[in-house]
């Protein structure tokens, strides 16, 4: 009890309050940029944080992080960008939303979904983190190539038009992830003699490419935006009333996506860019009209932001319990608690509890202020892009897309590389090859590969060195779920020709 | 009115004069780091950059350029950075030494930099968990003499320092290994804790972070480190290996003498400056600048070469 | 004029266009660095390959390319890459300017006519936003924005 009041005193100070606001509206800023990640913004912050008190830092640093996952669905609901990887799946429901006229509905969702997403995120790292900590550490080498080969069947629901396409789509961007040196056996391929090309295609410049570059030439051909004015009836959605009574009609929805969003949190390197796929699929799955989903379906959206919120205190409990970074922001995270002589493990809830607590309790506000900052801030932004003209509209977005490229990694190459793999995505979606599966697969070939060549390797004293890919429980339970969420398609259509609709269907089990 | 022009060109006369002798560093200077945001390198520079700020006087940007193990920023430094003292790069050992040797394209050389100072060393260490049957070097070598390339060692990275060492290990006990390699230190954690490595040859922050979860076998210092009080080296078991990573920062090839040396002496400064900091954290602070930097890398580079030697060979009969 | 194309068979040639030039581009290097690329190969030549035979024997037809003004698509293809490629040369400035400028006329006229004006009241939006980020980008969070033969 002593402690609670501790840690409230802590995060009353007006100081704090500030700190937390001006981090929320700062990540924001940051996420809906597409090329300026939350690894970068903490990256810049770090020099500020090392004169700050521990905890003011961290707090700092964990409002900004939440903000900018948050802040990667206007991007894609207004542009059909994803700010971050982690809103991939927003663009999917949040853009032809907008299309409609549904702008301001789909961003009121968003920010709900996503600050309880937040929440549930702390509320899982407060309540649950030493079993889950005990679960992460269940992951070896052979459990990350299956989890892989599980994400790649979520290819099947990601390509509306032909499988087949979407599959040659999948393998394009895992042979992209293989460019560069190998991440086991540290040699050079497909580098063409170009020395630059070590450095490989970074998934986020790819994604800039295969997302921004098509929309633009979309936008140029049309000669005009593609955002329709607001109607009457989406303005009284977006409202945070409107929004609160649509997200909470749909509590399985909400429920699952925030499991599954904190279950691919805790394996480290996972992340919200596959989060938010995930989710999105299951909300597919269980939906009882699939067939809406690619044209403005609100489960899909609310599924895609509440999960990947949640990843960010989701992924903090390998990282506070254990030392492991789960994510890429996490790794600068870690380096600023270990700058300050704080050590993960049990000392940290104990020993330095009302820091470590204050900082986990500061990321629920950091949720919570995100509703009026996004509310308002959702508003501005859409209304610079409503107003603006398409022929400076246009040029805008390319401007901010080289900048965002270049300033990802300081590197000129990469913003070639955006613009020629844009358009070719481009040609290969008017070839009916949409990009979500390229970037799938680019998301991951390198997770794959890791985990096969180090789990044959881990098998070198075996007769058969690739059964050690079969060998653990866990992978064995992987496996099994893949099979499901392969055959599902077909046998919920096979059920449903036997006309005998179960109350739940059976792909329920694969959560 | 005429003063103004007066007042304004005698401005304009005191700034120009100001540029041309200008004593180095006038403007801000670009620290680049070719590792991700969040990695040993970055935390290092962004800790140096306060203090570096305050003895040179203006602004050091720290900035990323990640990619190909470091080699993407290097290869672009060695082509493009102007020798004027402006640019500086983080440079790590033995990266500049095997990756030139044992890559193709790898677009640097090792020699290409003018090394401003190597300011720690991280030494490797032999790590397993705290619930491991082997208790000592002693266990551990003797099992692996019995069950060759049974063992897994994880590591970061291929041709890394944990590899390098990892193979030094297998020739001096005269054992088979198998090294298992990892992006960056980050995944090595669940893998050695969640029992999917037997262990694990990593830099000494790993251990010192993780505490008795895991116990350390041996660290490849001439010396115990400070931060690992109780973890015995390689060379008090009688085997002669001492290595690791080292970090520092380097000016392009052709910078001027004094400009080095000012360098050099910041960072000197600065890195007094943030011992207390890191060396809780298992480093090792060094302090080689000038021919004593140069001496290192040769030094490094003669202690590695047979093991990349035998790489070479036994990747050209395949 | 336009007939449908045969989307399978044109994005399995794509596919085994890629496979080409990535089964030339594998260099020369050791067995654990390129097991999985060539099972990838293998898997990208197999869909191409089924594409293809997909699109011989029971194709999708489908316009390509028939919404909205081909030609605007081409012209700000164009306009971006000389953009980005002028950078190197002449500054990340200068070149954002003239693209960004060079941009917004060109997709101006297909709606009303480019007047001088017009041009030079874009102009000073374009100046003003191009400085806008060049400052955050700059000064805000340290990027070193390439410089060119000019100033940044």
């Amino acid at each position: 009890m002593e402690l609670f009041w501790e840690v409230a005193t802590q995060l009353m100070e007006p100081f704090v309050f500030l700190l937390i606001l001006g981090g929320v509206t700062a990540g924001l800023f940051v996420g809906a940029m597409p090329g300026l990640t939350a690894s970068m913004a903490l990256a810049v912050l770090l020099p500020f944080t090392f004169k700050l008190p521990p905890l003011h830092g961290l707090v700092a640093l964990g409002a900004v992080y939440m903000g900018a996952i948050y802040g990667g669905s206007f991007a894609a609901i207004l542009v059909n960008t994803p700010g971050t990887p982690s809103s991939i799946a927003t663009a999917f429901e949040g853009y032809p939303m907008a299309k409609d006229g549904r702008a301001l509905e789909a961003i009121g969702l968003a920010t709900v979904s996503s600050a309880i997403g937040g929440l549930a995120g702390v509320f899982f790292l407060l309540v649950l983190s030493p079993p889950l900590a005990r679960l992460s550490l269940q992951f070896g080498s052979a459990e990350y190539f299956w989890v892989a080969m599980l994400g790649l069947t979520l290819i099947a629901s990601l390509s509306p038009g032909s499988t087949l396409k979407g599959f040659l789509g999948g393998s394009i961007g895992m042979i992209l992830a293989a460019v560069g040196v190998a991440p086991i056996g540290g040699e050079n391929r497909f580098t063409f003699g170009m020395p630059v090309l070590q450095g490989g295609v970074e998934m986020i410049v790819a994604l800039i490419g295969f997302f921004v570059i098509p929309e633009l030439f979309n936008m140029a051909a049309h000669g005009r935006a593609a955002l329709a004015e607001v109607t009457l009836e989406s303005r009284k959605r977006g409202t945070f009333l409107g929004a609160i009574r649509t997200v909470f009609s749909m509590p399985g929805n909400l429920v699952r996506s925030c499991i599954i969003g904190e279950i691919v949190a805790i394996i480290p390197g996972a992340g919200g860019s596959i989060a938010n796929l995930v989710a999105y699929n299951e909300a597919k799955r269980a939906s009882k009209h699939p067939e809406r989903f690619g044209k403005g379906a609100v489960e899909g959206l609310v599924a895609s932001e509440s999960s990947n919120n949640v990843t960010v205190a989701g992924s903090m409990v390998p990282l506070l319990t254990l030392g492991i970074p789960g994510a890429p922001p996490d790794a600068v995270i870690l380096g600023v608690m270990l700058m300050h002589g704080l050590r993960p493990g049990l000392d940290l809830f104990t020993v330095s509890g009302s820091l470590t607590y204050g900082f986990i309790i500061s990321m629920g506000l950091a949720a919570l202020y995100m509703i009026p900052v996004g509310l308002l801030g959702g508003r501005l932004i859409y209304r610079v892009i409503v107003k603006t003209p398409h022929y400076l509209l246009v040029p805008s977005i390319a401007l901010v897309t080289i900048l965002g490229t270049y300033a990802l990694r300081n590197s000129l190459s990469d913003v070639v590389i955006m613009l020629l793999l844009g358009t070719s995505g481009f040609l290969l979606k008017e070839l009916g090859v949409d990009s979500a599966p390229i970037v799938l697969g680019l998301i991951l070939g390198s997770i794959a590969e890791m985990g096969f060549v180090q789990t044959l390797l881990r098998g070198t004293a075996l007769e058969h060195p690739w059964m050690m890919l079969f060998q653990n429980r866990l992978s064995q339970i992987i496996i099994v779920l893949m099979v499901l969420s392969f055959a599902s398609p077909y046998l919920s259509s096979g059920v449903r020709r036997l006309k005998k609709p179960l109350d739940k269907p059976p792909e329920e089990a694969s959560e | 009115m005429k003063r103004a022009v007066l007042l304004a060109l005698s401005t304009l006369l005191i700034v120009t004069a100001g540029i041309a002798f200008a004593e180095y560093p006038d403007r801000p200077i670009t620290y680049i780091i070719s590792f991700n945001p969040g990695g040993e390198s970055d935390i290092t520079a962004r800790l140096q950059e306060p203090f570096l700020e305050e003895i040179l006087g203006v602004a050091v940007n720290v900035n990323h350029k990640p990619g190909g193990g470091g080699a993407v920023a290097w290869s672009e430094f060695q082509r493009t950075a102007k020798p004027d003292g402006y640019t500086v790069i983080g440079t790590n050992i033995p990266h500049i030494i095997g990756q030139p040797m044992l890559r193709k394209d790898s677009g640097y050389e090792t020699d290409g930099f003018d090394l401003i100072m190597w300011f720690h060393f991280t030494p490797n260490a032999l790590i397993v968990r705290a619930d491991s049957p082997f208790k000592t070097l002693k266990d551990f070598i003797e099992y692996a003499k019995a069950h060759p390339k049974v063992v897994t060692v994880g590591g970061s990275g291929t041709y890394s320092a944990n590899h390098l060492e990892t193979l030094r290990l297998e020739r001096e006990a005269g054992i088979k290994l198998t090294y298992i390699p990892h992006t960056g230190t980050g995944p090595l954690a669940p893998a050695i804790l969640g029992g999917h490595l037997t262990s694990l040859m990593n830099y000494s922050m790993l251990p010192a972070q993780l505490g008795d979860k895991v116990r350390v076998l041996a660290v490849a210092s001439e010396e115990r480190v400070e931060a690992l009080p109780d973890a015995p080296t390689f060379k008090e078991q009688g085997y002669d290996i001492v290595g690791g990573a080292f970090r520092g920062v380097a000016a392009p090839k052709g910078t001027p003498k004094e400009i080095i040396a000012k360098l050099a002496d910041a960072f000197t400064k600065t890195n007094k400056k943030i011992a207390e900091k890191q060396l809780p954290l298992g480093f090792v602070m060094t302090y080689a600048t000038g021919d004593d930097a140069k001496a290192l890398v040769d030094k490094m580079r003669r202690n590695y070469s047979d093991v990349i030697v035998d790489i070479i060979k036994e990747r050209e009969k395949k | 004029m336009r007939r449908p194309a045969n989307t399978d068979l044109l994005s399995g040639i794509f596919g085994l266009a890629i496979t080409g030039v990535f089964w030339w581009g594998r260099g020369d290097v050791g067995r654990l660095s390129i097991m999985f690329p060539h099972a990838l190969l293998f898997l990208l030549a197999a869909f191409s390959v089924a594409l293809v035979v997909k699109g011989l024997v029971r194709p999708e037809r489908r316009s390509i390319f028939a919404e909205g003004d081909r030609a605007k698509i081409i012209g700000s293809c164009a306009i971006l890459y000389v953009w980005v490629v002028a950078i190197p040369y002449v500054g990340f400035f200068l070149s954002s300017v003239a693209g960004f400028w060079g941009m917004a006329c060109y997709l101006a006229s297909s709606r009303r006519k480019v007047t001088p004006l017009l041009a030079a009241k874009l102009f000073c939006v374009v100046l003003a936003e191009v400085t806008f980020f060049y400052l955050i980008f700059a000064k805000l969070l340290y990027v070193p924005l390439p410089t060119g033969a000019f100033f940044q």
